[in-house]
């Protein structure tokens, strides 16, 4: 509620301040504005223009004011820079008249100025203040649980679990794998008799499908293709051979001709 | 030696290589019966042969037998997995998964030997985490030395029954505690969930709306219930007939369901069916009847009977364990190869480096 109420004087101020700049600027273009015009002219227009400065900055302020522990310092130079610009808009309007001299002109400038920085000053720390508590308070806020899926979760204690296996990472006791010390008494069947099995005639050709389905690779024991494989090697080799013997052939003949 | 394990909600059974051309499979009920100890009932186990455990004043009968004694002694078994997972309630009973595990998987030929697993996906209509019972028969298995992968059920069903279609095709495992479904393209996973409805759900949904003891109903439909026949109304086997529609009813709609959430590629999609509660007579002719009458959003060319009910063991139980072990034996293979080409190539740079 107090900050909604802060929200609402904030922009109120803001606006008057633009209202007041705006007005401040439509004057001067009104009664042309120049270095000769009357005093109460000139007054005026930057009275209206210096307070208008004041009010948009003090608005600013207070849209982004902090709350507390920082709250209380930046009030402070909030309400200082506001009067201290005042002040010096007041003084001018006071002393133009027919003390505009040094060192009057001096506290004019000095006091405006000084309300002037301070006021964005303490803008620009809220703001930055502002955007990085918006994101931790962000990171506080996001529900750890709705961050994961529930396949991410699953994937996570998989892995685990995993890794609970391997005896590098965790002990499997940690895990709640420990072999436990059973006090069972196996009966004599269960020490003695072998585990009953039926066979059935089966050549598990599925495991070479499939083999080759992963692989996309086919084994074939072909003695066609294995023959034919030879057979090529060899005639290749035969080529080969014969192609050297034409060039030694051709080198002979060409030595013997050149002799000739 | 690659092995398949199977740890069903009703059996463990475990797939390994025979002598020449076969397939071993050993076979545990996945229960136990807890009865009184004494001299007497020992000595009577032990001259019976059978698989039992002893812990203070209690002996466990283990497998097979529990079923058998759980009826002349009118007790109830004790079950540790309920609805495909190990179950909350039976905790305390893990050992007993451990015993028929080490008993049926028994001990590896060499350290690191590859074990094969199937475990359920991820159940589309219950909360219920898969994550806890795949770790822990995972550690379990690995316990004993071997190197140990898990593999989805409806997958393994995929491995065994859809060879000749280049593993594309729809694997369904209709188990006692869930149902597994996996859509796979040229053996790879599209689409992989499960149903936590199987064959103890029409179980408890008869018994209730007759009023008949769920073991009396579970006898029934694995001896003398058939979809070709007819029952009359209010009959035990008309229940589990109308149970039966619905669970194939429910299967197909969130298959249609998550079909509708994917893109399948533009082939035929055989199906394939395994597990324990598809042995029923006339569940096939059922299962294609409603699925023609599903309008599926991929093309479904056929459906496809278990391996098994052509052979001599006639029981689509072993789909599971089998496509486990061809899965092992792929990769031990494909390792084997990797072995050989790192070797060859070790040898090429020690010849280069002589060279």
């Amino acid at each position: 509620m107090e900050s909604k109420l802060r929200y609402y004087f904030g922009s109120m101020v803001f606006l008057s301040g633009l209202i007041l700049s705006i007005s401040a600027i439509g004057f001067a273009i009104m009664v042309h504005l120049r270095r000769t015009s009357d005093p109460s002219e000139i007054i005026t227009t930057y009275g209206l223009l210096g307070v208008g400065l004041s009010f948009i900055l003090l608005g600013i302020n207070l849209m982004i004011s902090q709350r507390r522990p920082y709250g209380v310092h930046s009030n402070w130079v909030m309400i200082i820079g506001f009067l201290s610009s005042i002040f010096g808009v007041i003084y001018f309007a006071i002393i133009f008249s027919d003390k505009w001299v040094y060192p009057y002109v001096t506290y004019v400038s000095f006091a405006y100025a000084a309300g002037i920085c301070l006021l964005s000053g303490n803008a620009f720390g809220n703001a930055v203040l502002k955007l990085i508590e918006e994101r931790s308070r962000q990171l506080l806020e996001e529900d750890p649980l709705s961050a994961y899926t529930e396949e991410d979760i699953e994937r996570e204690v998989e892995k685990t679990l995993n890794e609970s296996f391997s005896k590098t990472n965790f002990s499997s006791f940690s895990m709640g794998i420990k072999d436990e010390v059973s006090d069972f008494v196996p009966g004599k069947a269960l020490r003695e008799v072998a585990q009953a099995k039926i066979e059935v005639k089966d050549s598990i050709r599925e495991v070479e499908y499939l083999q080759s389905t992963m692989s996309g690779k086919v084994k074939v024991n072909d003695y066609g293709i294995d023959l034919t494989s030879k057979m090529l090697s060899a005639t290749m080799k035969q080529s080969e051979e014969t192609k050297k013997q034409n060039f030694t052939d051709m080198i002979k003949n060409k030595v013997e001709s050149i002799r000739r | 030696m690659a092995k398949g394990l199977d740890v069903g909600t009703m059996n463990i059974i475990c797939a390994e290589k025979g002598k020449g051309d076969s397939i071993a499979f050993a076979q545990q009920r996945n229960a136990f019966l807890e009865m009184e100890a004494g001299d007497l009932a020992q000595n009577m186990l032990d001259s019976a042969k059978i698989l039992y455990t002893q812990k203070g004043d209690t002996i466990s009968v283990l497998g097979e037998d529990a079923f058998k004694f759980s009826n002349v002694f009118n007790k109830a078994i004790r079950r540790p997995m309920h609805q495909g997972i190990i179950s909350p309630d039976e905790k305390e009973s893990i050992p007993m998964i451990k015993l028929i595990i080490e008993r049926v998987l028994g001990a590896p030929q060499k350290e690191g030997e590859i074990a094969y697993i199937s475990v359920p996906a991820a159940p589309v209509d219950s909360k219920v985490n898969v994550l806890y019972h795949s770790k822990t028969v995972e550690a379990l298995s690995k316990r004993l030395g071997y190197d140990t992968q898990l593999i989805d059920e409806g997958l393994a069903v995929v491995f065994s029954e859809l060879g000749d279609f280049n593993f594309t095709g729809i694997g369904i495992s209709v188990g006692a505690g869930m149902t597994n479904i996996t859509v796979a393209y040229l053996a790879t996973p599209i689409v992989s969930f499960s149903i936590a409805r199987g064959g103890d759900w029409i179980d408890e949904q008869v018994s209730s709306a007759t009023g008949v003891a769920i073991e009396r109903i579970t006898s029934i439909k694995e001896t003398d219930f058939s979809f070709s026949s007819d029952y009359e109304i209010g009959s035990v086997q008309g229940a589990i007939a109308l149970y039966y529609d619905a669970l194939i009813t429910y299967i197909i709609g969130n298959l249609k369901k998550k079909l509708s959430e994917v893109a399948p590629p533009d082939a035929e999609f055989p199906i394939a069916i395994a597990g324990g509660s598809s042995r029923a007579k006339g569940f096939m002719e059922m299962f294609e009847s409603r699925i023609s009458e599903a309008n599926l959003p991929i093309n479904i060319s056929k459906v496809k009977k278990n391996k098994y009910t052509l052979s001599d063991s006639k029981d689509p139980i072993y789909s599971i364990a089998r496509g486990c072990l061809i899965a092992a034996m792929t990769r031990e293979d494909a390792e084997a190869v990797e072995e050989e080409i790192e070797e060859s190539t070790a040898k090429t740079q020690k010849k280069a480096a002589a060279v």
